[in-house]
């Protein structure tokens, strides 16, 4: 089964489409909306989503969320949020980070990966059905190391993830689903962490990305950071004592500054009391917090109109304004929004809800369910190589369509060079020390020559997902390297393997039916390989041999239907015995007919 | 906009090539005749942007048009469409529509166009990179770089007005070219004349650029 995912910042969602009608399926409260919290109980084992959301507060230790804000980046990157998340970051060589709970640390693709497991368990448990496939969204403005982490963090999940998608489009497709839009949408999206800003031209059943535009650092939190600190200052001018000092009432803070976020977009004036002692109570009022946050919203309004200008599209031009993000419920925010595109935004389907409706519907565009929409969407930042005097040399341009390639020929700069390093960034800026610096990489064996003389051709290619692949060659000898950019943001395969294999050993033990789950896969991509192989595979073995293949194929299905997992792994171990002689001829076969008609001097 | 689409059959290439999913001889052309299977995107055939289109090589185009062309092609070749497809198709897919989406990048706007039409005719366009500064701007270009580092804001905006009226005028001057190119038989003559005129709109863009630069600082 496929299923649409919108791993959010504050919470998570997961959804599918029923008889062409969206569903999204409920966490333990009822709620869709499955908070992005994970706790590492001492002794109760892992609890993701709402089961974590009282350790908060709680168990400050042991719990992390807003983990996607530190996806695919390094702490360097991430130094304004550290002061206010109260978590113990461990720091390591490769500017990797992670986060430390207990004497464990976890990087962000982990946390990531624990969030996307307990979405895929409660799909699972309501519809019985295997979820092995994706659709995940991400920030239009995430680089392609975001990009990456978030994919791997859905490997980490057990998922393949189809497709990445940016989560202004999927909200937009959401909406097309129902026909609601058309001519020029803006999606305006603040979510929790980020805030993203497309247009789309939509006609006729097609989805065009004109322009996007953001910033990955500025999102709900931050309007609840900023209103923290204020009441930090009453506080503190109130008491003498500083709550932003301790750790416990900080996270309180936080989560109170979020309250009146939400309870002054609805009413006027609050009266608010702060629990210590002594415990305080203040009237606030909407204008005031107003105040607080309008610089924080101020900053949505340049990417705005750098997207339009981007689009080639004045505001006027604009027929809908959608709004996405549960902070868009915020009064100024809307009020923003109006201004800059002079119509008053809809919100019809629930902000919060309608990314991961969107990524449901982009599911069944790729599973062939709908037929009728498509998606053509951009690369949010300009990508390219560093020439000489660290000088970008742009390759592929933002808001360019992707599938897309690009190539440019460069050459060597001193006599007799045989290797260049090729440097890959990401960005808009002229430097490449301002850009984001996403893989080096070297073409070596080039033939000795006078400078300039070698062709040395670089191609870029992106693909449906935004993610990048370069490829070097040296044109006269056909030396070539390439490199998949960062597939896992920097980490070794041996930290990959480790990370998979951790990612197991620390899963919930307390669902026997996700194990059962589990087991029912693999028997049924044994059985599939089985008799696949057996199609070329019987004519090597004897008919007795292939009888016994044949028997222990039945018992496995029969015992994959049934609900006993120690009795389908225990068939699954027999038929893996009994078919490894057949599998070991195949090989040989297989093998000869690679070589065949070559000679022994072609064999690597 | 004076407009005008001619939509050309495709010199449809002598050669077929053996379809891979139904071995049926096919044009090689995006899909098989038989068997409707997507074809590998024939690179020998060194299609330009404006072939795979199918439309003439004009600078002049409608680009409404050319829009709902990137739709329908797109709804055809898009890799989204073949994610269930058997291999090889969706490698097929992928790299149509990824030269479709080059080639409608390019073609969507004039400027690139243009660029695409110069480099075709009198070689790469480098040498615009290279070019001189053109003669009737060479003083006004001297007299704003002296005016920004006084920093004297009004003289600095009337002279950005001048600026803007001369490039509209460079915009219509583009039309009359690019009509002259799409119905001109000297075809290398008129691609000098457009690069010339590109060289100077360069310029024109550039003062301006510096100025918004400074009122904006």
């Amino acid at each position: 089964m496929i299923v649409g995912i919108d791993l959010g910042t504050t919470n998570s969602l997961i959804g599918t489409l029923e008889k062409g009608r969206p569903k999204l399926f409920k966490g333990e409260d009822g709620s869709p909306l499955i908070p992005s919290i994970i706790e590492f109980h001492e002794t109760e084992g892992t609890r993701v989503g709402i089961l974590a959301k009282k350790a908060q507060t709680e168990n400050i230790s042991r719990t992390i969320y807003s983990a996607k804000r530190f996806m695919g980046r390094g702490l360097s990157d991430v130094t304004p949020w550290v002061k206010l998340l109260p978590f113990d970051f461990s720091h390591s060589t490769e500017q990797l980070i992670r986060f430390t709970v207990g004497d464990r640390s976890y990087t962000p693709m982990e946390i990531g990966s624990l969030v996307l497991k307990k979405l895929k368990t409660l799909a699972e448990k309501e519809t019985g059905q295997i979820v092995d496939k994706a659709v995940i969204t991400v920030p239009a403005y995430f680089n392609d190391a975001q990009r990456q982490a978030t994919k791997f963090a859905g490997e980490l999940a057990g998922l393949e993830v189809v497709r990445i998608v940016n989560e202004p489009t999927a909200a937009c497709l959401a909406y097309g689903l129902q026909k609601k839009t058309f001519g020029n949408v803006a999606v305006f999206d603040l979510g929790g962490g980020t805030f993203d800003i497309s247009i789309l031209r939509v006609a006729d059943g097609v989805f065009e990305v004109l322009a996007t535009n953001g910033n990955t650092a500025l999102g709900g939190d931050d309007l609840d950071h900023a209103i923290a600190e204020k009441i930090a200052e009453k506080i503190l001018s109130a008491t003498g004592i500083d709550p932003l000092l301790e750790k416990s009432s900080q996270a309180r803070l936080i989560h109170e500054a979020e309250k009146l976020k939400r309870q002054l977009s609805e009413s006027e004036m609050v009266t608010w009391t702060w629990s210590g002692s002594p415990s305080l109570t203040f009237n606030i009022t909407r204008s005031e917090i107003e105040n607080w946050i309008r610089p924080i919203v101020e900053r949505a309004k340049e990417p705005c109109l750098q997207c339009l200008k981007d689009a080639n599209l004045k505001p006027n031009q604009i027929t809908d304004a959608i709004l996405v993000g549960g902070s868009t419920r915020v009064p100024l925010v809307k009020k923003l929004v109006q201004e800059l595109f002079l119509r008053e935004p809809i919100a019809t389907i629930n902000p919060d809800e309608v990314v991961a409706i969107g990524a449901a519907v982009q599911a069944n565009i790729l599973n062939g369910q709908i037929s009728g929409m498509l998606l053509l969407d951009v690369i949010p930042l300009s990508l390219g190589i560093e020439t000489m005097g660290g000088v970008v040399g742009k390759i592929i341009h933002r808001n360019s369509t992707i599938p897309i390639s690009a190539s440019e020929t460069y050459s060597t700069y001193v006599d007799g060079q045989v290797s260049v390093d090729i440097h890959v960034v990401q960005g808009e800026r002229e430097l490449v020390k301002d850009n984001r610096s996403l893989s080096r990489f070297q073409l070596k064996g080039l033939p000795p020559l006078p400078a300039g003389i070698p062709k040395i051709e670089v191609e870029f290619i992106v693909d449906a997902n935004g993610i990048l692949n370069v490829k070097a060659t040296e044109l006269r000898t056909a030396t070539c390297a390439s490199v998949c950019v960062n597939p896992s943001y920097g980490l070794t395969d041996t930290e990959v393997e480790k990370m998979l294999f951790d990612s197991f050993e620390n899963a919930e033990t307390d669902f026997e039916d996700r194990f059962l789950i589990e087991s029912k896969i693999e028997a049924d991509s044994l059985i599939r390989a089985t008799r696949k192989a057996l199609l070329t595979g019987q004519a090597l073995v004897d008919s007795n041999e292939t009888l016994q293949i044949e028997k222990s194929l039945m018992k496995l299905q029969e015992a994959s239907s049934g609900k006993d997992r120690k009795l389908i792994k225990a068939h699954i171990d027999e038929l893996a015995e009994n078919t490894k002689h057949m599998a070991e001829l195949l090989l040989n076969q297989a093998v000869r007919e690679a070589l065949k008609g070559k000679n022994l001097g072609d064999t690597p | 906009m004076l407009l005008k689409v001619v939509v050309v059959v495709l010199h449809s290439p002598s050669k077929t090539i053996k379809c891979w999913s139904c071995t049926q001889q096919t044009t090689p052309l995006l899909f098989c005749e038989s068997c409707q299977s997507i074809l590998d995107y024939p690179v020998d055939l060194s299609l330009s942007h404006f072939d795979i289109f199918k439309i003439t090589e004009h600078l002049l185009i409608d680009e409404t048009e050319l829009r709902n062309k990137f739709y329908h092609l797109s709804k055809q070749v898009h890799p989204d469409r073949f994610t269930m497809a058997v291999h090889p198709a969706p490698l097929y897919a992928l790299r149509w529509s990824t030269a479709l989406n080059r080639a409608y990048q390019t073609l969507k706007n004039p400027q690139d166009r243009t660029h695409l039409v110069i480099e075709r005719y009198i070689g790469h366009s480098d040498a615009l990179a290279k070019a001189a500064i053109p003669t009737d701007l060479a003083e006004s270009y001297f007299e704003i770089q002296d005016l920004l580092s006084e920093g004297q804001v009004e003289p600095i905006l009337n002279f950005k007005k001048e600026l803007e009226s001369l490039l509209m005028e460079s915009q219509k001057m583009w039309h009359k070219l690019a009509a002259e190119f799409d119905s001109g038989f000297n075809k290398t003559k008129s691609a000098e004349d457009l690069r010339t005129h590109a060289n100077r709109e360069k310029y024109l863009r550039s003062m301006l650029l510096d100025i918004e630069r400074k009122v904006n600082s």
